[in-house]
């Protein structure tokens, strides 16, 4: 095989994972028939293990596991600093809000995320708010990660000469449209099928593989690259003595980690997790509270195998494959220059290339799930249609999913170009948008709905109005190059201003009106009769 | 009604992984401020890594995968309730012209 190009072992590696996937798919749909079907397609019927709670719940998207490869090869050492808050993101993921959750959303009867803060909240407006911005945020990640899907299917195509994962809008040929039917068709048709459990499930595979993939990497690019004190040094002689420290090396000269981003990055990875709505649905679907429990460790040890190792292998790869001018390519030149003279090198190329097509697959059928159950249960059954039928329901749920997918593929057609940006643009703009007004419903008495509504709001409109900002100024040399980039509001990220403008105005606007009914507030804080008896 | 234990049990772990957090981030900003933002040239490499990054980032992951072995430890298991029976409506019916 060459080391340009990709070869049949990749072809036939991302194939057999599409057939497991859409298999995945019968199997949930199997499960999702024995319960209600609005609590069985859109929340599994709760009944999410621990395993598939942590490798799921928190894990960020396919756009964030392939820029970060490039990150590192790019800048360096720098990164560890830079992904250090992965961390704690097992602890504050799902030991801040995790439990609460799950219980409110059990004494409410929430399926969704708008569900569960009109319930707590008794408050249709902000159900609706709560929709709004769910669909306005995740509708741009989805959008974006359609293109990643359709350009790894580009590279494993046999002839295609193509290897990068890029993110220009060129290099648009017949082999980039034909990966952007056969990704659509597929993740739509896998999710269509077995809804929210087909989501889980194929996420659940491709974070194994994620997994298998680096562990796999990992020795062979070590040995390639002469040990890692070998590769650290060659990598500071290629560029300067600046790949070794935290403030990061750029090629242009820009500072890609002042200390400022450094602190910025602990709210957001953390906080970008806590607030994801896809990644609270699935704490709401989470079987016990045991789940939720084990989940802490298992994500632990996960991001610690996989983050850790990846910066190594990245680092090598400056030294086993110097001056790469597409550093997306980074992972697949490495998997492929790695087993070029092992036995079974092609399909052992194509396990280490599924993992960021798999990674994408699931974070688009996740999305797809949040996506139609909020235009159908939050929107045409909350307000068009209450007495809708449950056929007319299932009807409208596979036939939303379907247009989401087809606007997504026609968005895709003349793709958007900043994939990673916006990664971090919808995921700060959830975490400022839900992460306060979750808090508020699980633990405040007092908060009332004005007050998360407020909350709600501030948090998400003071990033988007610092990104419109970033958008119109001057680039100011920090952080990552691009043109979708925030206004670095005294050299931090928007996140802060988000999280600070949400958490002051939840507070006081909820304390400038009428306490929430007494009666609704002690049936979701206190003990029920039944749970006195049976002593919880 | 007393409140519900489950609602003080997930408030107390809340603050205390909300103190891990801070103590993280504390320590490790601290640390890699103190140690890695300074002249390039003063970094050592230690098996291949930086100086600033084994103890400041490796050090401190490590130490946070033993915490959060803890934490599923020691945290409490409850039972989350019975599922509100998607028949029963909106759980507010009643409630809303008083809250609105």
């Amino acid at each position: 095989m060459s080391e340009s190009t990709s070869g049949a072992g990749t072809l036939v590696a991302l194939l057999v994972f599409v057939a497991a996937s859409v298999w995945l798919g019968t199997v949930a749909q199997r499960i999702v028939k024995r319960g209600s079907f609005l609590r069985g397609y859109f929340l599994g019927n709760r009944g999410l293990g621990a395993w598939a709670l942590a490798l799921t719940a928190t894990v960020q998207s396919g756009g964030t596991f392939m820029g970060f490869p490039s990150f590192v090869y790019s800048h360096g050492w720098s990164l560890s600093l830079w992904i250090a808050s992965y961390m704690i993101v097992p602890i504050s993921g799902f030991a801040i809000l995790g439990k609460r959750l799950a219980q409110l959303s059990r004494r409410t009867g929430a399926i969704t995320l708008p569900d569960l803060f009109r319930e707590r909240f008794a408050s249709p407006a902000l159900g609706l708010l709560t929709l709004v911005f769910v669909l306005f945020f995740m509708c741009f990640m989805m959008v974006a990660q359609f293109k990643a899907g359709a350009i790894v299917m580009k590279v494993a195509w046999p002839g295609s000469g193509a290897l990068a994962l890029e993110e220009t809008t060129g290099n648009l040929d017949y082999y980039y449209y034909l990966g952007l039917t056969i990704f659509a068709l597929t993740v739509v048709g896998y999710t269509v099928i077995g809804g929210f459990l087909a989501a889980v499930w194929t996420d659940l595979f491709q974070s194994v593989m994620m997994l298998v993939g680096v562990m796999i990497l990992l020795p062979l690019v070590l040995t390639a690259a002469g040990g890692l004190e070998h590769a650290s040094r060659v990598a500071a002689e290629q560029t300067s003595r600046a790949f070794l420290s935290p403030t990061g090396y750029s090629a242009d000269g820009r500072t890609f980690l002042p200390l400022g981003l450094a602190v910025s990055f602990f709210f957001v990875w953390v906080y970008a997790g806590m607030g994801s709505p896809a990644g609270m649905v699935r704490v709401m679907a989470s079987k016990s509270s045991g789940t939720i429990r084990k989940s802490i460790f298992l994500l632990a040890v996960y991001n610690m195998l996989i983050y850790l190792p990846l910066i190594v292998i990245c680092i090598c790869g400056r030294a086993v494959i110097p001056e790469l001018s597409k550093t997306d390519e980074i992972i697949p030149r490495l998997a492929l220059h790695t087993t070029r003279h092992l036995t079974g090198g092609p399909l052992l190329a194509g396990l280490i290339l599924t993992a960021p097509f798999g990674a994408v697959m699931a974070t688009v059928s996740s999305f797809l799930v949040v996506i139609a159950s909020g235009l159908v249960r939050d929107l045409y059954q909350r307000f068009l249609r209450p007495q809708a039928s449950m056929s007319e329901i299932k009807r409208l749920t596979y036939a939303a999913m379907i247009l989401v997918g087809a606007v997504a593929f026609v968005a895709n057609l003349r793709p958007v170009a900043y994939l990673q940006a916006l990664v971090v643009f919808s995921g700060s703009g959830a975490a400022a948008g839900f992460v306060v007004p979750a808090a508020m419903a699980c633990y405040w008495r007092r908060a009332t709905a004005q007050g998360a509504f407020a909350a709600m709001a501030s948090g998400a409109t003071t990033i988007v109005s610092l990104y419109i900002a970033g958008f119109l100024g001057d680039d100011p040399g920090i952080g990552q190059a691009t043109d979708f980039r925030p206004y670095y509001l005294l050299g931090v990220d928007p996140i802060l201003w988000g999280l600070a403008a949400s958490l002051i105005s939840g507070i006081t606007v909820s304390l400038l009106t009428r306490p929430p009914s007494p009666d609704l507030v002690a049936r979701l804080f206190d003990c029920t009769p039944a749970a006195l008896g049976t002593d919880v | 009604m007393p409140e519900d234990p489950i609602v003080r049990s997930s408030r107390r772990e809340a603050v205390a992984a909300f103190a891990v957090w801070l103590t993280a981030m504390s320590y490790t900003v601290g640390y890699c401020y103190f140690y890695g933002y300074r002249d390039p040239a003063a970094i050592r490499l230690i098996g291949g890594v930086p100086d600033w990054v084994l103890y400041g980032v490796v050090a401190p992951w490590t130490v946070c995968t033993i915490v959060a072995g803890a934490f599923a430890y020691f945290i409490s298991d409850a039972d989350l309730g019975a599922e509100l029976d998607e028949s029963e409506g909106d759980l507010f019916a009643g409630d809303e012209a008083g809250n609105e």
